[in-house]
């Protein structure tokens, strides 16, 4: 009996027949974690008291033959940008070191009464502010693949820990990417919902137009079976659409007739990495095969999508840290203030390089004489770019392309151009400025890393992304491989 | 904007509330001048009338129920200075 790299359907299908309890399983995961994540650094908090008491819970309730949902007892993890009542939540800054949330995110309520056991919390970059979950302010999380490259981000610890096999599964936010993005670098399934599917609620506020939660899998029928779970409205959050919540798992598919694919041209350009190309252009070929119909599609302003993410980000960005105050809660320089102004000035000296960075950048596309000629502007831009998917989506049923334009950096490579870090979003950002949905599905390794196919998908038709992804993934055997650690 | 000079760094640190050493702005200085190049891309695309932002953005509301009452001690547990169960700020104006 093996329990390494297991699905949330084989988890169960374990706990149903009684050869593993959820403490038993909990346990095998957090010895994993304690012997292995030295070498990675996925976890920033991890709590196996609280775990082992809910597995026990979860034991109690089976043993009655009372259980809450199809993932009752099996452990996972959750980004530290999901606020956890009573759990120390950091967003991998200084500001938030000491921070103990008095309510828990909707989604890790709904998670936790579905009978979930939190294994820990994951690194990310600072506030979800990156790339390569090398802007932690605690420790940079390295790719399980290859230790001495970048897992991706800013999600990077969730990804990490699914790949490392340190739990079944991991929650964590995309606003750019930063859920497909380490997906693609780490040979998981990795889903950004549409804006507006699942609350965000408790989660700890990047760009509030953009963010939105998501997860990471080792199959699209655990990522099916789980969103069913997360995307139940709430009251919390204004922008949760009250939309029934489809039974995503019954959705899927395994034969592709009827499904139209675009391959999105502006994703097949020069910039992007030539055996990347290769990979996805023979995961289109698959498609084919299962009987998609595959067109070749335009979609100009895609192209303009990082640079309007870069101004409505950095600008979300500056009035969401304008709460950091030292005054409430958070890092506090009031020691060192002589009056409040300066209360402000020295608590904020805590945040991180790209937080700052950010802060500033939204702060001057905000100010006063430049605000038609950058937000506005963009914001305009936007709506032209949604517009032009619009348009796209008459015709096809899912885009595809590749996730990332590059394979993972190296680690002490030069990371310190922040521009060149904003280009991995390059592929990612549409579909958050654009407001669909979107899956990253393994296609393949080119230098023995993983590489992704993106799949993206009409707003509120997550379930046909996920059809397409799970026929893709039910035909291919690249989710068969994993890292030796 | 071609540029964002030392002299705008420090104008934007003072709207946006952080106090930046003299190296931050210099790096911050060339590190926005490179991302606005990138961002200037945007000057290509004529914005056309039709594209009105936001055209299928509406507010939604709720009643304003009270739900989470009593929770003052939780609230303040993360508060760095307080009294009474209220939150102690330093004064406005002056040293205090």
């Amino acid at each position: 009996m093996t329990l390494d790299f297991l699905t949330i359907i084989d988890a169960v299908k374990m706990l149903d027949e009684g050869k593993i309890t959820s403490v038993e399983l909990t346990k095998h995961y957090l010895d994993k974690i304690n012997k292995l994540d030295r070498k990675i650094n996925a976890l920033i908090s991890v709590t196996p008291d609280l775990a082992l008491k809910e597995a026990a819970k979860s034991d109690d309730r089976r043993a009655k033959n009372n259980l809450r949902s199809a993932i009752d007892g099996v452990p996972g993890t959750l980004k530290d940008v999901l606020v956890t009542q009573s759990v120390r939540t950091t967003a991998a800054s200084k500001m938030l070191n000491d921070f103990i949330p008095p309510y828990e995110a909707h989604v890790v309520s709904l998670l936790k009464n579905a009978g979930m056991v939190v294994l820990g919390k994951t690194n990310l970059d600072e506030y979800a502010m990156g790339t390569t979950t090398v802007n932690s302010a605690y420790f940079i999380t390295k790719n399980p693949w290859d230790t001495t490259r970048v897992v991706g981000g800013s999600s990077g610890g969730s990804a990490a820990a699914v790949a490392a096999d340190f739990g079944v599964f991991s929650l964590g936010t995309d606003t750019g990417g930063s859920i497909r993005l380490p997906a693609s670098w780490t040979n998981t399934v990795g889903v950004r919902p549409t804006y507006g599917r699942v609350s965000r609620n408790g989660v700890i506020a990047m760009a509030s137009s953009l963010d939105q939660v998501g997860l990471f899998t080792r199959s699209v029928v655990d990522a099916a079976l789980l969103l069913s779970i997360i995307a139940e409205p709430d009251k919390g959050d204004s922008t949760s659409v009250r939309k029934t919540v489809p039974d995503y798992q019954s959705l899927l598919k395994s034969d592709l007739h009827g499904i139209t694919v675009g391959l999105v041209k502006q994703f097949m350009s020069d910039g992007v990495d030539e055996n990347i190309k290769k990979s996805v252009l023979e995961a289109v070929a698959q498609l084919k095969s299962l009987g998609a119909e595959v067109k070749e599609v335009s979609i100009p302003l895609s192209e303009m999508s990082l640079a309007v993410y870069m101004i409505l980000v950095p600008s979300e960005v500056s009035t969401n840290l304008e709460r950091y105050d030292g005054i409430r809660y958070g890092y506090s320089g009031a020691n060192h203030a002589k009056n409040l102004k300066d209360v402000y000035l020295q608590s904020r000296t805590h945040f991180g390089d790209e937080a700052k960075r950010r802060i500033m950048l939204g702060s001057f596309a905000l100010s006063s004489g430049y605000y038609d000629a950058y937000y506005n502007k963009a914001k305009r831009v936007r709506a032209m770019i949604s517009h032009q998917f619009d348009q796209v989506f008459q015709n096809v049923d899912v885009l595809v392309g590749p996730v990332a334009p590059s394979l993972p950096f190296k680690i002490g490579d030069d990371l310190s151009d922040p521009l060149k870090l904003w280009m991995a979003d390059l592929l990612a950002v549409p579909v958050n400025v654009a407001g669909l949905c979107g899956v990253s599905v393994p296609c393949g390794f080119s230098e023995n890393l993983p590489v992704g196919l993106q799949i993206m998908g009409k707003a509120f038709d997550d379930e046909t992304i996920l059809a397409v992804a799970n026929a893709y993934q039910k035909s291919t055997n690249w989710l068969d491989s994993h890292p030796n650690l | 904007m071609d540029k964002i000079d030392k002299t705008e760094v420090k104008h934007i640190a003072e709207l946006a509330s952080l106090s930046l050493t003299e190296k931050e702005v210099d790096r911050f200085s060339v590190d926005l001048t490179n991302i606005l190049k990138y961002i200037n891309q945007l000057d290509e695309v004529k914005v056309d009338s039709g594209a009105i932002d936001n055209e299928s953005l509406y507010n939604i509301w709720r009643e304003d129920e009270i739900t989470n009452i009593n929770m003052r001690d939780q609230l303040l547990q993360n508060t760095p200075d307080q009294k009474d169960g209220f939150i102690r700020v330093k004064a406005v104006f002056g040293d205090s």
